[in-house]
């Protein structure tokens, strides 16, 4: 029972990984070499310099759920690792409600983002060139930026807001001393009598 | 100044290497054992350290390769960036405490050291060992590399200066193994911090200038892009959803598995500063990668709006292309320096952990004795692997740019099972890891030698990874664990 989270999440990630093995591959999903030939192989080129997307509905009609389910197990499996190690042995009882509940919330509108993320992708196939901009950038690349890139700084900002409460406690860095203290001991002792 | 441009980057270089060996004199009379050499004696402060895990993350590769990918692929490349502030968090939040308390527990001279008192067991240290050194071997050999063309590069535009190819690899290696051997760890971390200053500098300066050059700024650049390839600005890019989310994954997760970032969480003074070098280490790369992104769009723009004059014949070319056309020369010269800083700064931690793997470890793992004079053999050996990875470098040619790109995910695939899970996880025990780590290593191996390509280019390391992690996970469910030492034990309570 213990091990379940783990165990759902690596399925969730082998089942999407292997959907998409399994899923019809187009022509050029991956791109191709941009429809200039100055710009793709200018002459004396070695290899492809450019390359182009092309129709992003023909590339990725056959991924749009098992890349969503792809990428939100990933998420899962990231965050799952975080809320692991935060269970220490002398974290502070009193701000532990708080702290998870503000993990649980970073994760959601971390989730919540990647799917906005892959639903404006798919609206901006409507009118591909002449997509609404967020900032400089299309709103799916914006959302990449502040969604994909910004929320996990709300990890950062609680690893060091509750680094004494959750991370490493007073009282476990006490008991620490003293492990330190008792093997330093121990070994000193061994040396004397060998 | 234009027509002293090439003498103004050379000057940049020129200074820079001799801070370098200047660093490396200075740490030389602060080195006095292997404790010293290996890890600075754990006596370095937050903002050094800080700076020193962001520019060992951030190799030669992020200031020529990324800049070069996004001008070919458009936004796909981005999702090597991106994935940083997520993979410092696990980086952190798993290791930052735990690989702390066991240096001061068992003071560890190296990784492999602390891995060998984790799971009692001089094989499992043997193996991460031998991981690390293959990965340090392919991977310095194209840092050196790509020091040794940029320089021959930068003095071919000078009359008085040009010097063949060779004699690049002779300098390149010369200042690295100076202040390497010298100043040991201790230097390397303190060139870290010029190198990061440098690298975050010539980013930000990078950003401004790039955006200067197109008209509208980040917005015509990415409305440019969009007229040509409506997917090259979307948040997939060219190589489309599934590769990008591959790319994710292992850059992220494997962050935590690239033994010169996690070792330097080993050194620092107090075990509580990891608090505090997060936040920094996050915001000194977010800012260096600053450049990757500018330059691969503007290139990108310019190329395709026609303001730059001939396409480029290799995506690589985006980087000097953009100094030499676009960049004041004082700006160069700058981010010249900090391309060299960048490479540097990975290359001196891999010449550590590589002499601390053949000098320390790997004796270990065959059960010999501790060397007699091992700060000596640190040194010796520091010297050997610089010249036998430069030399491979110089002899091997495309061969080493293949095996390097390897190395991410080398590191990822042995060290993210090993020290990122098992030092948290009492359960993890010598045989999960073992088979986990070698079936991991020899599948990615088989993949990436002969070429297959998975369905929509999902990344043959991600993939791997995967069945690393779930091999480790079942192997260690099923088997008993082993019986740790008291005190490790007590210290994975904690």
């Amino acid at each position: 029972m213990k091990y379940l989270p783990a165990i759902i999440v690596l399925t969730l990630v082998w089942v999407a990984v292997l959907w998409v093995f399994f899923s019809v591959e187009p022509h050029e999903a991956t791109g191709r070499p941009h429809s200039e030939v100055t710009f793709a192989t200018p002459q004396d080129s070695t290899g492809v310099a450019m390359m182009q997307g092309g129709d992003g509905i023909l590339r990725h009609e056959h991924i749009v759920v098992p890349g969503l389910l792809l990428g939100c197990s990933m998420i899962a499996m990231f965050c799952m690792m975080l809320f692991w190690v935060c269970r220490t042995k002398h974290a502070d009882p009193d701000s532990g409600g708080y702290f998870w509940n503000l993990m649980v919330m970073v994760v959601l509108v971390y989730v919540g983002a990647f799917i906005l993320l892959c639903t404006t992708y798919q609206m901006s196939w409507l009118e591909p060139t002449e997509p609404d901009y967020l900032g400089p950038f299309p709103i799916a690349t914006s959302l990449m930026f502040l969604g994909i890139y910004g929320v996990p700084l709300g990890f950062v900002m609680l690893y060091v807001l509750f680094f004494e409460d959750r991370i490493l406690p007073q009282a476990a860095l006490d008991e620490f001393y003293e492990i330190v203290q008792n093997a330093k001991s121990n070994a000193a002792a061994e040396q004397e009598a060998s | 100044m234009e027509q002293y441009r090439s003498g103004i980057i050379f000057g940049f270089i020129f200074v820079y290497m001799l801070i370098c060996i200047a660093v490396g004199l200075w740490a030389m009379r602060r080195t006095r054992s292997t404790k010293d050499f290996f890890m600075a004696g754990r006596h370095l402060g937050m903002m050094v350290t800080s700076v020193a895990v962001f520019s060992s993350t951030m190799s030669g590769f992020g200031f020529v390769g990324g800049p070069g990918l996004v001008y070919l692929a458009g936004t796909s490349s981005f999702w090597m960036v991106i994935n940083m502030s997520i993979g410092m968090c696990v980086m952190f939040f798993l290791l930052g405490k735990r690989l702390r308390l066991f240096a001061e527990l068992r003071e560890p001279v190296s990784l492999p050291d602390a891995v060998a008192a984790r799971y009692n067991s001089r094989f499992t240290g043997g193996l991460t060992a031998v991981a690390i050194l293959l990965g340090v071997v392919t991977y310095l050999g194209v840092q050196i590399k790509a020091m040794s063309v940029v320089l021959f590069q930068i003095l071919q535009d000078i009359p008085w200066a040009s010097t063949p190819l060779e004699w690049c690899y002779v300098i390149s290696c010369t200042v690295l193994v100076f202040y390497c051997v010298t100043g040991g760890i201790i230097a390397s971390v303190y060139t870290d911090l010029i190198q990061g200053v440098i690298m975050v500098v010539a980013a930000v300066l990078v950003l401004f200038t790039a955006v200067a050059t197109v008209d509208g700024g980040l917005q015509g650049m990415a409305e440019v892009i969009t007229r040509d390839d409506p997917e090259a600005m979307q948040p997939w890019g060219t190589f489309g959803m599934i590769s990008c989310l591959s790319f994710y994954f292992i850059m992220a997760l494997g962050v935590c598995g690239q033994p010169h970032v996690i070792t330097k969480l080993m050194m620092t003074k107090n075990i509580s500063d990891t608090r505090h070098m997060l936040p920094m280490s996050v915001a000194g790369y977010g800012l260096a990668a600053l450049l990757w992104i500018s330059i691969g769009l503007c290139m990108r723009a310019v190329v395709l709006n026609a303001t730059h004059g001939t396409p480029l014949l290799n995506a690589d070319q985006a980087a000097s292309e953009f100094l030499t056309y676009y960049a004041h020369p004082v700006l160069a010269g700058v981010v010249f320096a900090g391309l060299f800083a960048a490479i540097m700064s990975t290359a001196d931690s891999f010449l550590n952990i590589g002499s601390a793997a053949i000098v320390h470890d790997l004796p270990q793992a065959f059960g010999m004795r501790p060397l007699k004079y091992e700060l000596r053999w640190a040194r010796i050996a520091t010297v050997v692997i610089a010249v036998g990875a430069g030399l491979l470098a110089y002899y091997a040619g495309e061969m080493v740019a293949m095996l390097g790109v390897m190395g991410w995910s080398i590191f990822a695939i042995a060290i993210v099972p090993i020290v990122a899970i098992g030092f948290n996880w009492k359960r993890a025990n010598r045989i999960a890891v073992n088979t986990a780590v070698i079936s991991g290593l020899v599948c990615y191996a088989g993949l990436y030698l002969t070429d297959i390509r998975l369905p929509y280019n999902f990344h043959q390391g991600a993939f791997s990874m995967l069945i690393t992690l779930t091999i480790f996970f079942m192997v260690a469910l099923v088997t008993p664990a082993n019986r740790l030492d008291k005190d490790i034990d007590a210290v994975m309570d904690l």
